[in-house]
């Protein structure tokens, strides 16, 4: 059964199938574990705002920004001290009822997050719009007319340059 | 004023000399021309539109400012027309030609006007009715018309093609090209002189009609300088670019030249793919020399000899961006030469 969400493996996957991108932020109530509270295997809690997850020999960071509705999901070379398991339950209580544009306004997007671009004085970073279609469970490119806003939403007031910048 | 190598340049008409072996049409015969016309005139208005809808998504991807209108030549200004062929015994006005097909012997039934911004673009407005609309196979179908003391407009005739609607195929349309500044005259001067009323034009008339059309000129040029220093401005300030004439803009002033393509879709490519848009930034993706001079090389290679400079571009940022441009073109869509750019760039790089 389609999910009208995206799923955390979703999201998993879409940062893998752009190798060169060392983050994806999506809008925290897009994430259907993190909606509805269900387990997330492998989770634990780093910080108040910080997770970890192991996917085989992979180890990806969850952080979350509830005031600004995005959940950010990042390579990390080196698993990190955990302080506790956790569940999607405990990260989506820090998702506000209160942001639906993310989820709902015209799709579930997504900003992938990559390095400096090369030569940027301006400290410009290199970023990749996309957008989840739910009946395929497909991330796919878009360059429509919300781009903008996606990257008003995803991409502004975070730092986006904390991301292991590197010369793209 | 712009004049296109393929064009022809238009004097004062040569063409209207008198025939005395072609009979004239009496009135009621050209109002029967003009009663049938009536008949259907909604073909002519649906022609019209089809282009002008056309014409207007080929201008926006190219990111040509211009202001679009169609329409279906009116009933009296036919009957005009043909009552002042008929005076100069025109010889294409013949009854027999006008009953089997008027379309085909007054060209402009259907009518789309283009007013575009910059007198360069008047050109660049001409290559886009060549390449993507279908030229009408008759006489003059390309031209300019630049009359010292009068009218100044690039004409073509095109052809509903047919693979567009069956209902309209073999109608023929002209696309009038012109600046906004020389339609201003263009509209006055032939309101005065071929709607004269009884009333002859006055010498004072005709000589503010000059001032008129010189005036018109200046504003032209007035109006390229400043979308020229706003253009510049935007460099200066770094500003965010909010659309492609922007970007086009900064591209041709890094390459030194105009530049031509889908710079609609190339935008959009660019915004997608940086945090924050600005000349600066714009610079650091790639060196626009340095990107067409990589894009010539792979389109000479593989023949591709009519690629335009967004496609150049394209095939130039594939070495850097091919997980990006191979994500954009692999979604559902129609095709063009954006993605045609990133097929043949992949097909370089697989045997290269």
């Amino acid at each position: 059964m389609n999910q009208p969400l995206l799923t955390f493996d979703d999201l998993i996957r879409g940062l893998e199938s752009f190798p060169k991108y060392q983050a994806l932020d999506v809008f925290a109530n897009s994430v259907y574990e993190f909606c509805v509270g269900a387990p997330v295997a492998g989770l634990a809690k780093i910080s108040e705002r910080s997770y970890q997850v192991t996917r085989g020999d992979k180890t990806f960071l969850l952080e979350i920004f509830p005031e600004r509705n995005v959940l950010r999901v990042r390579h990390v070379a080196k698993p990190a001290l955990v302080v506790a398991a956790a569940t999607g339950a405990a990260i989506g209580a820090k998702i506000s009822d209160d942001s639906l544009l993310g989820a709902l306004a015209g799709g579930l997007f997504g900003l992938l997050i990559g390095g400096a671009v090369a030569g940027s004085a301006g400290g410009a970073t290199r970023i990749f719009t996309l957008k989840f279609e739910p009946e395929s469970r497909q991330w796919l490119a878009y360059d429509g007319g919300l781009v903008p806003w996606v990257k008003e939403q995803l991409g502004t007031g975070l730092d986006l340059l904390g991301v292991n910048p590197k010369a793209s | 004023m712009p004049n296109d190598e393929t064009s022809v340049l238009i004097m004062p008409a040569q063409h209207d000399a008198p025939s005395t072996s072609t009979p004239s049409l009496s009135e009621p015969q050209i109002e029967g021309i003009v009663e049938a016309y009536r008949l259907q005139m909604t073909r002519y208005e649906e022609a019209a539109l089809l282009v002008e809808r056309r014409l207007l998504r080929e201008l926006r991807a190219e990111a040509v400012r211009c202001l679009l209108s169609s329409r279906a030549k009116h009933p009296d200004d036919l009957r005009d027309k043909i009552q002042l062929k008929n005076r100069k015994h025109d010889s294409r006005y013949g009854l027999d030609t006008l009953a089997r097909d008027v379309g085909k012997v007054v060209t402009d039934l259907a009518g789309v006007r283009v007013l575009v911004y910059q007198v360069d673009d008047v050109a660049k407005v001409q290559r886009v009715v060549r390449t993507q609309l279908r030229l009408a196979p008759c006489q003059r179908n390309d031209e300019v018309h630049d009359k010292l003391d009068g009218y100044w407009a690039a004409h073509l005739i095109v052809e509903i093609a047919d693979d567009e609607r069956t209902s309209l195929r073999g109608t023929f349309c002209e696309v009038q090209v012109t600046t906004v500044a020389a339609h201003v005259f263009n509209e006055l001067e032939h309101d005065i002189k071929y709607k004269t009323h009884g009333v002859d034009v006055g010498d004072a008339e005709t000589k503010t009609l000059l001032d008129l059309k010189a005036a018109a000129r200046l504003l032209d040029r007035a109006a390229e300088r400043l979308l020229i220093e706003r253009g510049e401005t935007a460099i200066r300030t770094q500003r965010e670019i909010s659309d492609a004439s922007q970007i086009q803009f900064i591209f041709e002033q890094r390459a030194g030249r105009k530049l031509s393509g889908d710079f609609e879709r190339l935008f959009r490519f660019v915004r997608a793919s940086v945090d924050k848009l600005t000349a600066a930034t714009l610079d650091s993706i790639g060196q626009p020399q340095e990107l067409l001079r990589r894009g010539d090389e792979i389109a000479t290679a593989v023949g591709w000899a009519d690629a335009d400079d967004v496609a150049k571009l394209v095939m130039g940022l594939y070495d850097s961006y091919e997980v990006e441009l191979e994500a954009l073109v692999n979604r559902p869509g129609r095709p063009g030469s954006f993605k045609h750019a990133v097929e043949v760039a992949r097909d370089f790089k697989v045997r290269t």
